[in-house]
């Protein structure tokens, strides 16, 4: 090996300013096995480490569920929590009564498409926003609502203020747990574009 | 490798791969991100600055204070405080569940607890730990609470109540976070350190107000001026070696009370989503009012 | 399959070497002027770190004015344009292809130097951007550009139109490294400065921009000088292209991700897969420095000993800055190094050690051929690399070694700032200072020595143009110049 890496003496000596050449020895196999094992770790290096590349996770929190799970008053009474965003977050539109806007927002008290048996609908509605034409109680709206996934980040609160509107004014429909609103979320949150109403009434209400 | 084609699309791949991984991603995670309502504060965060403390931002970066101080909290861990909140109707049990929970509690202590509910339990438990003493209270008509408090050099120093996240830095143009901490850090100094005058006399010379620092002084943001017949209000209160001469004082410039006001304007004193922690009433002067309404 | 170059004779590289010499000269010696007072800025933000009140009344000459205007200055004025002079050399001379079109090259390096002077002189005005490395105003940043296309597009022809088509790995480098800056540098000039991105995306493309001009364009540009130049002092070839090969493509993919330690205000996956590249780019070094190690194993002198200590010097610098790198990416390491004098530290033996003694090794070694004339004074050159060396790792030691202690003090919360800054940091800041002082002599000496030489070589052509010729000793000089090799 050496005798080869040794300069090929040609007929004259090397000049002063010869410019360099280079040989193509044989790679050494070890090269290739340290390359998997360094690859190999940091496959898993990021496993561990880089929090599912989730933009909400950062620093000592190792994913997404455990920061879900880890807010402040979690225990509380999902109505009280989803009053308190429904206020911050939909009210100007929607109202303190639930009502809307005539011909701008449609009512959530009563409606149709909040009191189905199973949120899936209306949580693809909050977290992707809606457009276009729909009737709801009958009565046609062409409105644009637009995503809220962002604004209600964690699965806690977009579970809290769904079982706030479907239990409030006279609506009777089932609680919105968070495993329901984080299987949503994983499906749809990064969807990008807002739902049509033809595109949601063709999915179940019940979430998978 | 003795073709230029081949070489040249092997750069634009390797180029391609490094534009995707650290320009579109981030920009597509972060970049898009938008103000967001924070419960706790009952409106969006972050709010825009006010117009003098913007310019004072502009004071800042000219004058390459981040070259010395960072606005980076860090946080390297966190644990849980268990509260009881309600004891509910069957004490007995309760207080047995609460010497479960907390080995270092007698039955006398364990009752008193259970009695001045609500109280922390314990404290300083992990998360597997807190998920069990939850699981513990389950059925047992008590209600618990596991309250998450952030661990970090930083935050122990009293730097901050929680690290720092791209929520909080929404609205700054440029970026001035900083990567030394020959200085402290500044991301929260709005609540750390209120007094304008303090900032005032430090900007002026540290050593007025810190001895031995070795930040540099800013005389050229201040104007040292005659005395014309009644002493300005806005004049600093110097002494000694830092004083003026007889019959001169030394005013702040426009640019110092802008620095000032940004400086002051610097706080974060809120959880958010990815930096939880128990935001408690006494934090949160100015939203009391918001507070109480919520009480309804 | 060996791949050895045709010998030349010295005496065939006149012609080539002789199309460049002007330019070469300009870019050497502005390169050389701006290596010297970056240093005199830092320099300056050193004793300010121990005697606040040091030119404290000025605006321009602030702490936080001087440490940008510095770095910009070394990195744009010094290290880019040096790197710039050197690839083109080594075009050349691999190549063996004339430069085509030396005159827009003066242009562009004029524009390239018209450029770094608006940028410093806006930096300190208190126009900086406060984007690390690209703190210069916005206004300064398209005439830079706009010289690079000139540079870059001259040395791209210049490789195109070679004679030799077999390609040395030090062309692979220096292709990616012409190809890398000006994509790198456009795209940070417009998502930073023209139309900045929202929040803390700007910190990540911030240092994804650090990283490549760091890691693939100057570290390229080094990487080149190092594998082209010690072979050829060792009069050996290289041991193996293919490990060559191999370092390089793995620094080209994950170069420009490594630098950024984890446990800044980012999500967790930006600190995580900096961790990842920062290794391999390790690994790539590790491979790099065999390579030469096994190129000079058992060899005898080599054909200039002055050179070859800058080229160590820089070898030894890189291996350890990138070494460095990774093992402070790991999360235990980086919680107690961040933000502290470490980062510097890393930076100074990076940049100074290892682009830095590699471009004056380059200086020190092809100015000589290409200008004509040879340097005045040998003792002059040792001076320089002995201050300059000496200088850089006192400077790198102190930051490190402070930077640990520094870092170990933030990690502690009951130790007061104040003590830590104090105690802890001030005796590393004033060891830094007297390092920095040293490479600011050292600067001074080789702004010396390449004025020299550009007195000696063009002595003659100006005197007769001033119509002072006919003074014996300087025409007969610029006599004896054309007919030598």
């Amino acid at each position: 090996m050496s005798a080869k890496s040794k300069k090929n003496t040609p007929k004259k000596k090397h000049a002063e300013d010869r410019e360099p050449g280079f040989h193509n020895a044989p790679v050494p196999v070890i090269l290739f096995v340290i390359a998997i094992l360094l690859a190999y770790w940091g496959m898993n290096y990021l496993n561990t480490n880089a929090g599912g590349f989730n933009r909400y996770v950062y620093g000592p929190y190792n994913s997404y569920e455990v920061v879900a799970d880890v807010q402040p008053g979690s225990g509380d009474d999902p109505i009280k929590r989803g009053a308190d965003i429904y206020r911050n977050v939909c009210l100007p539109c929607h109202q303190a009564s639930g009502m809307g806007a005539p011909g701008q927002f449609p009512p959530l008290a009563g409606s149709d498409w909040v009191n189905t048996d199973g949120p899936n609908r209306i949580l693809r509605i909050v977290l992707n926003g809606l457009n276009g034409p729909m009737e709801v109680n009958g009565q046609s709206w062409n409105a644009a609502m637009p995503p809220l996934g962002d604004v209600i980040a964690s699965d806690a609160d977009l579970a809290a203020v769904v079982s706030y509107i479907r239990n409030t004014w006279g609506n009777e429909a089932s609680i919105c747990t968070p495993e329901e609103a984080a299987a949503v979320r994983a499906e749809s949150g990064d969807r990008g574009r807002s739902w049509s109403a033809a595109e949601l009434l063709a999915l179940p209400v019940e979430v998978q | 490798m003795n073709q230029g084609p081949t070489l040249f699309l092997g750069v634009l791949c390797a180029m391609a791969v490094s534009w995707i991984g650290f320009v579109m991603l981030p920009q597509v995670q972060l970049g898009s991100q938008s103000t967001r309502v924070v419960k706790e504060l009952g409106r969006h965060y972050p709010s825009p600055r006010g117009g003098l403390a913007e310019r004072g931002k502009d004071v800042y970066r000219a004058a390459g204070c981040a070259s010395c101080h960072t606005q980076q909290i860090r946080q390297t861990g966190f644990e849980f405080d268990m509260v009881l909140n309600d004891a509910g109707d069957f004490t007995n049990s309760v207080i047995a569940l609460v010497q479960q929970a907390n080995r270092s509690l007698s039955e006398q202590e364990a009752t008193d607890l259970v009695a001045k509910a609500p109280i922390t339990i314990r404290e300083g438990v992990k998360k597997e730990m807190a998920d069990h003493i939850l699981k513990l209270f389950k059925d047992s008509g008590a209600k618990v609470a596991a309250n998450i408090r952030p661990l970090g050099p930083d935050i122990e120093r009293g730097w901050g109540p929680r690290q720092t996240v791209g929520l909080d830095y929404l609205y700054d143009q440029p970026l001035l976070l900083g990567n030394q901490r020959i200085g402290p850090d500044l991301a929260n100094v709005g609540s750390r350190l209120t007094d304008r005058e303090w900032h005032l006399l430090h900007l002026y010379h540290p050593h007025t107000v810190v001895a031995g620092s070795i930040m540099p002084a800013y005389p050229y943001l201040f104007e040292t001026q005659e005395i014309d017949g009644e002493p300005s209000p806005d004049a600093l209160p110097l002494e000694g070696e830092f004083a003026p001469a007889e019959g001169m004082e030394v005013v702040p410039k426009p640019e110092a009370n802008s620095l000032v006001d940004y400086l002051l304007s610097l706080r974060i004193d809120n959880p958010v989503f990815e930096a939880p922690y128990l935001f408690t009433q006494a934090e949160s002067s100015e939203d009391n009012n918001s507070e109480t309404e919520q009480a309804q | 399959m060996d791949a050895n170059q045709s010998s030349k004779s010295p005496s065939d590289w006149s012609d080539i070497d002789r199309s460049y010499r002007f330019p070469t000269l300009f870019l050497a010696s502005k390169a050389v002027t701006w290596l010297l007072l970056g240093s005199i800025f830092s320099l300056i933000a050193s004793i300010k770190m121990h005697s606040p009140t040091f030119l404290a009344s000025c605006s321009w000459v602030t702490y936080g004015t001087m440490v940008p205007a510095a770095l910009n200055a070394v990195v744009y004025g010094f290290a880019l344009q040096a790197g710039f002079a050197a690839l083109l050399w080594m075009t050349m001379r691999m190549g063996q292809v004339k430069l085509v079109a030396p005159g827009y090259l003066y242009i562009g390096a004029t524009l390239w130097n018209i450029g770094v002077l608006v940028g410093i002189v806006g930096i300190m005005a208190g126009h900086s951007t406060g984007m690390a490395y690209l703190e210069m105003p916005g206004y300064a940043l398209p005439m830079l550009f706009a010289a690079y296309t000139l540079i870059g597009g001259i040395a791209l022809v210049t490789f195109h139109k070679r004679q030799v088509r077999d390609l040395y790995p030090s062309q692979w480098f220096i292709f990616a490294a012409l190809f890398w800056f000006p994509w790198i540098f456009s795209a940070a000039s417009c998502l930073l400065v023209g139309s900045p991105v929202r929040g803390v995306t700007q910190v990540v493309i911030d240092g994804w921009y650090a990283s490549g001009l760091n890691v693939v364009v100057l570290g390229f540009i080094g990487i080149a000088l190092l594998q082209y130049l010690i072979p050829k002092l060792a009069k050996r070839d290289l041991y193996n292209g293919y490990l060559s090969m191999f370092a390089f493509w793995v620094l080209l993919i994950f170069g420009s991700f490594a630098g950024i330690l984890p446990g800044q205000t980012l999500p967790s996956w930006v600190g995580a897969l900096s961790t990842v590249c920062s290794v391999f780019v390790a690994f790539a070094w590790i491979v790099l420095a065999y390579n030469i190690y096994r190129t000079i194993e058992g060899g005898g002198a080599k054909s200039d000993a002055l050179g070859i200590k800058f080229l160590y010097l820089s070898l030894a610098s890189g291996l350890a800055a990138a070494l460095l790198t990774a093992w402070a990416s790991r999360e235990t390491i980086a919680e107690v190094v961040q933000f502290t004098l470490f980062l510097p530290g890393l930076k100074w033996l990076q940049l100074y050690g290892f682009v830095g003694a590699g471009l004056l090794a380059a200086i020190y070694l092809f100015l000589p051929k290409v200008s004509g004339t040879q340097w005045s004074s040998p003792g002059r050159w040792t001076a320089t690399f002995w201050t300059y060396a000496v200088g850089v790792l006192l400077v790198a030691v102190a930051f490190l070694f402070g930077g640990w202690k520094h870092g170990k003090g933030l990690t502690n919360p009951d130790m007061p700032f104040m003590d830590i800054v104090r105690g802890g940091i001030a005796p590393f800041i004033r060891m830094s200072t007297v390092g920095e002082l040293l490479v600011t002599i050292a600067a001074l000496l080789l702004v010396w020595n390449v004025s020299c030489l550009f007195w000696r070589t063009y002595s003659g052509c100006l005197l007769n143009c001033c119509g002072l010729a006919g003074q014996g000793g300087d025409s007969g000089k610029s006599q004896s110049k054309k007919g030598s090799k």
